[in-house]
């Protein structure tokens, strides 16, 4: 078994605002394993550590304990897909600057971002996998990580294709 | 008067740690309910992560203390308002 640390977020679509109701029943169908915030009304977080054989299972099972416990939610986002050069300095365990010296080290290979803007956004798993094809960082990403982060991308990308729907 | 203290020795320091941060710890006192308390950010600001963590439920018996801990940790140090940032 390996453990996968990732985080879904739902918004409630039943139109009830207090998401603490829903509390116990999220807790006994199997969310026991994740921190639960609801600082925003008709939205939830779920930070999950969670068993499984692979990251596809855990993030699958995940959301489908949630769903049994409150049928309605529909899936917003799963992290850690979606980062910034803060983001991404922070999960690899180093400075900002050392990351944006990384990135403009070798602009040619450096995935494309899916936002330029301020701040700059890219896909987690993009960016690990460039790291290891320049040769850069492979000791600090962690293996489920790339496991984790290919998974999370799949999941967004769905959700926003069906948000075209 | 102080609050109580959540049972596991993890869990109650995270507590700490928060409200020396600024956060409000409340515990409940519904006994069959499986939340503890709750921990709530004063700042409570839609421009931090939406806001979303500025209220994080705390579990009586979490599956993993030490891996609920570390999340509860984790959303602390997180925090816009956090000083050392």
């Amino acid at each position: 078994m390996k453990e996968f640390d990732f985080e879904l977020i739902f918004k409630l679509a039943d139109g009830k605002q207090d998401s603490s109701e829903y509390l116990d029943a999220l807790f006994e169908n199997g969310c026991d394993d994740a921190t639960i915030s609801a600082g925003q009304l008709g939205m939830i977080s779920l930070s999950f550590t969670r068993e499984a054989l692979n990251a596809s299972e855990a993030i699958e099972s995940a959301i489908s304990d949630v769903k049994k416990a409150i049928p309605s939610v529909k899936l917003v986002e799963a992290s850690p897909d979606i980062v910034s050069i803060s983001d991404i300095s922070s999960i690899l365990g180093h400075s900002r600057q050392y990351t944006r010296k990384l990135f403009n080290s070798d602009t040619t290979s450096l995935p494309a971002p899916i936002h330029i803007g301020n701040p700059s956004i890219w896909h987690l798993s993009e960016v690990l996998n460039w790291l290891k094809s320049i040769g850069k960082q492979e000791s600090r990403i962690n293996e489920n990580l790339f496991e984790l982060s290919y998974i999370t991308k799949q999941i967004n990308i769905k959700r926003q294709l069906e948000a075209c729907k | 008067m102080a609050r109580q203290k959540h049972k596991s020795k993890e869990i109650e320091e995270v507590l700490q740690y928060a409200e020396q941060n600024g956060w409000i710890v409340e515990v409940h006192n519904k006994s069959k309910s499986h939340a503890w308390g709750v921990m709530k950010c004063q700042n409570n600001d839609t421009n931090c992560w939406n806001g979303i963590y500025c209220s994080t439920s705390v579990w009586s018996t979490p599956k993993n203390t030490m891996n609920h801990a570390k999340q509860l940790k984790r959303i602390v140090d997180k925090c816009i308002y956090k000083e050392d940032k």
